[in-house]
């Protein structure tokens, strides 16, 4: 027997409990039935044959209040995925520290990038946008303000839509960042498709790049809600940089031969 | 009626949802199979994204696939044209960039589903539509994304379907309200007066057109942020004939108006509809109020489809849904796709 | 209660000393002006509800009539009071036909003062006279059914509609839960009107509609009775219609009640002026009642650093007391806030936290101090938050501390599901019951760490105290005192909403607000 743990090849990835390929995944949810055999037999059902899972067991079962049963399962998954093909549609941006996107921006565009954010409508939540903005940033790495060849105005949560392009047309911005809570029932979506569409009414669009944030914010989504790009958990004030910076680059100076990478 | 005959007046035929998950790409699904039906050549752009396989923010919601004609044309981008299944030949690639790649336009040379996926600024909407024209699409489709209404501009459309559905409200009444609401809005009537629609055509800035001929031009900030700042210019002036705002329109303004005026009549014009923005008054609040909204440039209403379903949520009787929204909105189609002409799968 | 802190009694009279002058300073500059919360307040103390055919609230259709015929300063019960005389309609008939657009108040000829006094002041009681038994009848079955020990557990629920809220809330109190509070829906704090009717869609959370409270309080009322002790229901008086949401939580019984206007003004930009006047009648409503206000200096320890802060959360908490009791609420009645944020990674982290908490306890002996869970550091690793929680638990147990929000493994996630706040209180349960007699065998060291320091943080909230009588509290929030946040007298919203009052201004509620609490 080998000494070194067997290693998952990237072309079929499945969860991982003590061995490799095992499959183990653990779940826990409320069923709105009554704590009894038919309860604990309707969350084996469902997870055995609709969830996807094989071996379902359950190791906790709890009644909330009459209607309403817990649940904690553990139950294996055997289904894998295929990680190089995901990686076929991520973004093309090149990674860049603080100092290369500053010496990018000096190189190719001459002049400092003018950035606006806010966190929008009603949202309360500022920590995302002030991490990317604010000097101090976070985890160790500076927000745009410590940025030579950045501008950049943070204007806190809250802030209306229409206060925030007003701002920014009065800065001149290149780009507005906009923090939003996305929750699993759309909340907030209506905020970021109406600064968009407030942007496109003022027959601005194609002169300010919009870039959204926030903890369930993709690309994909991005796309959908009218925006530049999409930054999710994870992001660092370099990785918003990077993408402001590069794209800005390439919008001025759009390459002469279309299927060539711009960098 | 059928959704193919309704939109049949419109080379340009943009469709807008009133929400996420209203039923807009089921009813582009039941337009395409008319269409080619028809034996049209089709083009289809959307602003946002279609024919993904599930929901952007909640993936337990599958999307419907969309299935195009051979020598459909079809706005997509490099990277999303990579992974689809259908043969297709790139007609054009663009400069257009997107958060998914960057945007060129494919021509499938097979029936297939391809993931629609256009440039994101209206104006490049615009350019990818005449494109698609020049390139010889007979019709196009803009396909629109959430509850974004640009792609519905009479800049790059001749008509507007708009798609409303269960997930606005799980209160049938409300729905309707809702949506009654949102058609009064995108078919805000043009000024009826020529002359004044002139004068408010040829003007650069937001301004207050006074009887005299005269025009106050008001700034940006007071448009948008210091709305407060309307309330003096307007009390107690009998003269005003109408306030127009080049560019976004939206409810605080109206209300400072409405605050000003003391319910006098004050007529308030925008570009089109897409360039009005309501919060939680209708339309029929604000001219109780004394406010009434027009337009420099109409939009057409070509159709309303219905869908009673709401995703993982509640559903309402397909029928009475139907029943109830055309009741409300005379002499405009409303159909449910999906129950007047089943999209073949 | 004796204090295990040995704290200096002196400093803490100058405290107390210095906090009332501030309160008093913020009345004064207060007095003479209304808002149009109060305004509509007013109306609803004469018997104003419902919606016009536009779905606007009636007692906005009216406030915002009366600002149209620029007659605020009179006060909207002068101009209501003239069309019950005029019309020989009740005040709900005259606002529905004011919202109807079927009467213009403006358009009627002002009858003598004195039958429009005596029109206002007979609706006026008659509302209060509702309000009254409701509350009495809360009482009873409160006295009659009991509650359990303390500290309560206050257990929150966000679902959006009013009859999911209503099962969760049955679920918690299955669970032990004492006080369940409905979160409002995301920002109804920034709305000037309170929505109406039964919600069954929100995000983030439930409207607070008049409708609503009634449907969470009979469905609590049920269960209290089959299950032989009494769970209160909260909600909040917070944000730009404070006292309109206090006259409606006291028509329909509620116990307790998020109210504190710093908080709006710090995390909701409120205008500090306009939220300060709302406040004053909000709490008067609140005391009168008998309903537990909370306040929010618990959320401070969230913007700012946990430790650095701690002495700005006790300056605050001095002078929201005496803006509470200024309003005539009672001790009893003023749930100041605290909570339990410094970061895990802080060594002795747990120690600053027995010092907070005890502080805070032994400042406020007679007040039900309201402590919260973490949240700053809380995120997406819910195991994490759920160890955070269970010391949490145990210094709230070991403290004393009368009401506590109970701590969520989810809620660094996500608006938490029904049975993460079951095992929220399992933990809560688990603790308490553990240690249930910790707090009586607790005493610490003279020279420790702890009760040096409580010193300390004492020390430096008496030096802000201090500063903020000399500077006046608004300066002080301009200068960002509390949470790092700053805010100016005239920035904000809802400052377009506060007038100056006339001479022959008439407003029924004006004496509640002088009138000795408990009346």
């Amino acid at each position: 027997m080998s000494s070194v743990a067997q290693r998952a090849s990237l072309d079929a990835v499945r969860p991982y409990g003590d061995h490799l390929d095992d499959g183990l995944v653990q779940l826990s949810f409320t069923l709105p039935v009554d704590h009894g055999p038919l309860a604990r037999e309707a969350a084996l059902a469902l997870v055995r044959d609709k969830m996807g899972l094989i071996k379902p067991e359950i190791v906790h079962a709890k009644p909330l209040t009459p209607g309403y049963t817990y649940f904690v399962l553990f139950a294996q998954c055997q289904h894998a995925v295929d990680c190089d093909r995901l990686a076929a549609v991520r973004t093309a941006t090149r990674a860049m520290s603080e100092e290369e996107v500053d010496a990018f921006v000096a190189e190719r565009l001459g002049r400092p990038i003018v950035v606006i954010g806010a966190s929008t409508g009603t949202d309360t939540h500022s920590v995302g946008i002030d991490s990317i903005l604010n000097l101090k940033g976070f985890d160790g790495r500076h927000g745009l303000e410590a940025y030579h060849w950045f501008r950049a105005h943070n204007l806190g949560s809250q802030v209306p839509n229409t206060a925030l392009l007003a701002k920014a047309f009065d800065v001149e911005a290149d780009a507005i960042l906009v923090s939003q809570t996305v929750t699993q029932q759309g909340l907030h979506l209506h905020n970021l498709t109406e600064l968009v569409e407030l942007v496109e009414a003022e027959g601005k669009r194609r002169d300010l790049l919009l870039v959204c944030g926030g903890p369930r914010i993709t690309d994909e989504l991005a796309k959908e809600l009218g925006f530049d790009a999409g930054f999710s958990k994870g992001t660092y004030p370099n990785d918003v940089a990077a993408f402001i910076a590069q794209e800005l680059a390439a919008r001025e100076r759009p390459p002469v031969d279309a299927a060539a990478p711009e960098l | 009626m059928r959704i193919g005959d309704a939109i049949a007046p419109a080379a340009r035929v943009a469709l807008v949802g009133l929400a996420k998950n209203t039923g807009k790409t089921v009813a582009l699904g039941a337009i395409l199979a008319e269409l080619e039906a028809r034996g049209e050549t089709i083009g289809v752009t959307s602003i946002g994204r279609d024919g993904e396989a599930t929901d952007a923010i909640d993936d337990a919601i599958a999307k419907p696939p969309i299935h195009l004609p051979p020598m459909a044309l079809v706005a997509t981008t490099d990277r999303l044209l990579e992974r689809s299944a259908a043969r297709t030949e790139v007609a054009l690639p663009t400069d257009h960039r997107t958060p998914l790649g960057r945007v060129v336009i494919a021509r499938l040379l097979e029936r297939g589903t391809v993931e629609v996926a256009g440039p994101v600024a209206a104006q490049d909407v615009g350019d990818v539509v005449e494109t698609m024209r020049r390139l010889g699409a007979e019709r196009v489709l803009v396909d629109g994304s959430i509850d974004r209404r640009a792609g519905a501009s009479p800049r790059l459309a001749d008509g507007v379907v708009m798609s409303t559905g269960a997930v606005l409200s799980a209160d049938l009444d409300q729905l309707v309200r809702r949506t009654r609401a949102a058609a009064e809005l995108m078919t805000l009537p043009a000024v009826e007066d020529a002359a004044l629609r002139a004068r408010a055509a040829e003007l650069r800035t937001s301004a207050l057109l006074l009887e005299d001929g005269e025009a106050v031009p008001l700034e940006t900030a007071i448009v948008h942020d210091r709305v407060e700042a309307i309330v003096p210019l307007l009390r107690g002036r009998a003269d005003v004939q109408a306030l127009v705002v080049r560019g976004a329109l939206c409810e605080p303004l109206l209300e400072q108006v409405a605050r000003a005026r003391r319910g006098r009549a004050t007529l308030a014009i925008a570009d089109d509809a897409t360039r009005v923005f309501l919060g939680r008054g209708t339309c029929a609040r604000h001219r109780a109020r004394g406010v009434v909204l027009a337009v420099l440039h109409a939009i057409p209403l070509l159709a309303v489809t219905t869908n009673p379903v709401a995703p993982l949520r509640h559903r309402f009787d397909a029928a009475e849904l139907r029943e109830r929204i055309a009741r409300e909105l005379p002499g405009v189609p409303v159909l449910d796709v999906l129950a007047d002409a089943p999209v073949p799968a | 209660m004796r204090s295990k802190l040995a704290l200096d009694a002196g400093l803490v009279r100058s405290c107390r000393a210095a906090a009332a002058r501030v309160a008093a300073q913020v009345a004064e500059a207060t007095a003479g002006r209304s808002s149009v919360a109060v305004e509509r307040t007013v109306a609803r103390m004469l018997g104003v509800d419902g919606v016009d055919p536009h779905d606007v609230p009636l007692p906005n259709a009216l406030v915002d009539h009366v600002a149209e015929l620029d007659g605020l300063p009179r006060g909207v019960a002068a101009w209501v009071g003239n069309a019950m005389v005029a019309t020989e309609r009740t005040a709900a008939e005259v606002a529905a036909a004011v919202g109807a657009g079927e009467l213009s108040l403006g358009e009627l000829p002002w009858a003598e003062r004195e039958p429009i006094e005596r029109a206002i002041a007979d609706a006026h009681a008659a509302t209060i006279a509702a309000m009254r038994a409701r509350c009495a009848e809360r009482d009873a079955l409160r006295e009659r059914l009991g509650e359990q020990a303390r500290p309560h557990r206050y257990v929150l629920t966000a679902t959006g509609n009013v009859y999911e809220d209503r099962d969760h809330a049955l679920a918690v109190a299955e669970a032990g839960g004492d006080i369940i509070a409905v979160i409002r829906s995301t920002a109804q704090s920034l709305l000037d009107f309170v929505p109406f009717g039964p919600t069954t869609e929100g995000y983030g959370g439930t409207f607070a509609t008049q409708a609503n409270f009634r449907i969470m309080r009979e469905a609590l009322d049920e269960w209290s009775r089959a299950n032989g002790r009494y769970v209160r229901l909260s909600s909040f008086c917070s944000g730009l219609c404070m006292p309109e949401i206090a006259a409606m939580g006291a028509a329909e019984g509620l116990d307790n009640m998020v109210n504190d206007a710093l908080y709006g003004i710090l995390y909701r930009d409120l205008n500090i002026q306009r939220t300060m006047i709302d406040q004053r009648v909000s709490r008067a409503v609140n005391g009168r009642f008998g309903i537990v206000i909370n306040t929010g200096e618990d959320n401070y320890l969230r913007t700012a650093d946990a430790i650095d802060a701690a002495p700005s959360v006790v300056a605050s908490q001095f002078i929201n007391y005496f803006l509470a009791r200024d309003c005539g609420v009672p001790d009893a009645q003023i749930a100041i806030g605290n909570s339990f944020e410094i970061a895990p990674s802080v060594e002795n982290g747990l120690l600053y936290e027995w010092a907070h908490a005890q502080l805070t306890r032994e400042l406020f002996p007679e007040c039900p101090v309201k402590y919260m869970p973490p949240t700053k550091h809380m995120d997406g690793n819910l195991f994490m938050t759920h160890a955070c929680d269970t010391l949490f638990n145990l210094i709230t147990v070991a403290t004393d501390q009368e009401i506590q929000t109970i701590g969520i493994p989810t809620e660094g996630i996500f608006t938490p599901h029904i049975h993460d706040r079951v095992l929220g209180m399992e933990c809560s349960n688990y603790v308490f019951t553990a240690a249930r007699s910790l707090a009586d065998e607790i005493e610490f060291k003279p020279d420790g760490f702890i009760v040096r320091r409580a010193h300390e943080v004492l020390r430096e909230a008496h030096a802000m105290l201090e500063e903020i009588v000399e500077i006046g509290l608004f300066a002080a929030l301009e200068r960002a005192t509390f949470g790092d946040v700053s805010r100016t007298l005239e920035g904000g919203r809802g400052a377009d909403g506060i007038f100056d009052v006339a001479s022959d201004y008439l407003n029924p509620l004006a004496g509640a607000v002088e009138a000795p609490a408990g009346v």
